[in-house]
């Protein structure tokens, strides 16, 4: 390693723009509480679109971070227009990732859902699409970053390897797995209602460690069992439709859902 | 045993020892955590404990650690990278080892021994001071300690306790335990009566180690051999969740992946060696997506064989220690001690 790096000219900086859609931006709000790192992530990325932190709007990016669901109809065009401009898409979220929390409404119909939330009123309610959709369900997400919400180390180490022209690396093991290796007394074995074992890692397991079960905010890892997660509820005391109660929260999207649906019974509130 | 080896530790002097120990090494032992046990450290005047059921994560968590800096790297203005070892550490000293843990650390030695010796594990394993402790009851219902030869297992550690009421029976085994124990008590040999009481509650304490296998662990690799195109893999398999709690929990598994880590400035970083197993998802799959082995019923197998087989016959030493922790702590209850029952029936 002879050669010294240079620094990079200024206007060589990659661009990266945030967008958001159906979520609580707190994804958003997780970029801007880098501080310590955030003169360093500026340093290597030039942020061209970001409502949250800057009032400049551009659209010559070469990434963009995606926040949020796809709910509205116009969601769907807009996301096909970012798509089109940037050179790498990268979904932030469980919302953008997975469907999320939005996705909880699935399961009824636009016109169920105006009656139970609005009292059956519709005038100044938007139009929904039938489905609250992940960003990849439209168009192509060259990678992900999952968490409710996302973690900010793994944002900068996904940076860091796009920068460096590697692949970012995606844990395909459960939550069980750092979990352990924390030293956290299992969260089923204190009779809570936990996923981890079939929820992704990559959060080195900070729920348990605090005492709240695992929600599988990540999405499942590479090779769940889900038969076998109701199992473990049974084992512990905990019936298994309790189980699909606690995935229906994040993972209920339709493509997602089917598998965990088919292994255990249904929720007793949808 | 031979009495003269046996001298008598009060137990008030435990605190004595703990003081003499924390002059040369960072002194732990077992502490509750949760429902469970953890290893903390141990000041002088922290209460010893002398009857706790096993640890939840084995010792190798401090011989081999979960996550380790092999080291570090940074690239200078001139472009030269230079490589830093890590600091040196305190040495360990470990209070009340059970006889399950004293043999996974042998186990743990003969695998970082072979090959290319690992230096960083070794030598945190020589400079290691260890304090056995004799089990009265099985920790925890899985436990087949005796079955598997390591319910009296003594090596390696450097002092052996038999907790027997006001006073500990403490053996002798290595120089080093000699010059500590002489710094701490007036070396006075256990008592005649002493002795017949440890005799006695020796004895007994059979009754509360049930043996659970019908055959001697020596026989296990051919029984397992036999039992290869079994169905039992599949039937236990069904509930596995590969969520690598068994592989983690175990005193001998010694399984581990290497990452590197650097800042976004990418001119300095960590290389880190990280626990991982074969029952952990993508442990198997290498370059292009290939899974070598793919399938929990062969992923299941295999942790069994390695156990029973693979480490008998490249270590000469059985790799289960039979403390139960797997099946203990497995959320299904999948049970390493069934499966060498059942294997052992079509033998």
């Amino acid at each position: 390693m002879a050669n010294p790096s240079p620094a990079p000219a200024p206007q060589a900086l990659p661009k990266a723009a945030f967008f958001s859609f159906a979520s609580c931006e707190g994804c958003q709000l997780q970029v801007l509480s880098i501080e310590d790192q955030l003169l360093t992530l500026l340093g290597a990325v030039e942020i061209v679109n970001f409502r949250e932190a800057i009032d400049d709007r551009r659209d010559d990016y070469d990434i963009a971070f995606i926040e949020g669901s796809l709910v509205r109809p116009e969601d769907i065009e807009e996301i096909q227009q970012i798509r089109k401009r940037a050179r790498i898409l990268i979904a932030i979220g469980a919302c953008a990732c997975l469907g999320g929390v939005n996705a909880i409404r699935n399961k009824r119909t636009p016109a169920q859902l105006a009656r139970e939330v609005y009292d059956g009123r519709q005038d100044g309610v938007f139009k929904t699409l039938s489905d609250a959709s992940p960003v990849r369900s439209v168009v192509q997400v060259d990678y992900e970053l999952r968490g409710c919400p996302i973690d900010r180390d793994e944002l900068l180490e996904t940076l860091r390897s796009l920068l460096a022209g590697t692949v970012p690396y995606v844990p395909p093991f459960a939550v069980c797995v750092q979990c352990t290796m924390r030293g956290t007394p299992c969260m089923l074995e204190r009779g809570l209602p936990c996923v981890g074992s079939v929820a992704r890692a990559g959060c080195e397991a900070i729920c348990p460690a605090f005492g709240a079960p695992c929600e599988a905010c990540r999405g499942v890892h590479d090779s769940p069992n889900f038969e076998a997660l109701g199992e473990a509820f049974f084992r512990h005391g905990l019936p298994r439709y309790v189980a699909a109660e606690k995935l229906q929260l994040f993972n209920n999207y339709k493509e997602i859902r089917e598998p965990w649906e088919k292994a255990l019974p249904s929720p007793s509130i949808t | 045993m031979t009495e003269r080896d046996v001298y008598r530790l009060p137990r008030e002097r435990l605190g004595a020892l703990v003081a003499r120990l924390e002059r040369d090494y960072r002194v732990l032992g077992p502490a509750p955590r949760g429902d469970t046990y953890a290893w903390e450290e141990l000041r002088p005047g922290d209460p010893v404990s002398l009857d706790y059921p096993t640890t939840m994560l084995p010792l190798r968590a401090l011989l081999a650690p979960q996550r380790e800096v092999l080291f570090t790297f940074r690239r200078g203005d001139d472009g030269e990278v230079a490589f830093d070892p890590p600091a040196d550490e305190r040495p360990l000293a470990l209070l009340g080892v059970h006889g399950c843990d004293l043999t996974g650390l042998r186990v743990l030695r003969a695998f970082h021994d072979s090959g290319t010796r690992d230096r960083l594990v070794t030598n945190r394993l020589d400079r290691a001071f260890i304090v056995g402790l004799a089990c009265w009851v099985p920790c925890l219902g899985e436990a087949f300690c005796r079955d598997m030869g390591s319910l009296d297992n003594e090596i390696p550690a450097d002092l052996y306790a038999w907790d027997i009421g006001d006073v500990l029976l403490v053996k002798v085994l290595t120089n080093r335990g000699r010059d500590v124990l002489t710094e701490v008590t007036p070396m006075e040999a256990a008592t005649a009566e002493e002795v017949v009481t440890l005799r006695r509650r020796l004895r007994v304490r059979l009754e509360a180690f049930p043996q659970h296998l019908k055959f001697a662990p020596e026989r296990l690799p051919i029984a397992l051999e036999a039992a290869e195109g079994d169905l039992l893999w599949d039937a236990n398999a069904d509930r596995c969740l590969s969520c690598g709690r068994c592989n983690l929990v175990c005193p001998t598994c010694t399984c581990f992946d290497v990452t590197d880590a650097s800042p976004l400035d990418g001119r300095t970083g960590v290389r880190v060696r990280t626990w991982t197993g074969c029952q952990v998802t993508g442990f198997s799959r290498v370059a292009g997506g290939h899974d070598f082995r793919p399938g929990r019923a062969q992923q299941l197998r295999y942790r069994i064989f390695r156990k029973g087989k693979y480490m008998p016959e490249r270590y000469g030493m059985v790799g289960c220690t039979g403390c139960g922790r797997c099946p203990h702590h497995c959320p299904t209850r999948i049970s390493i001690r069934e499966i060498f029952r059942q294997v052992g029936g079509t033998a």
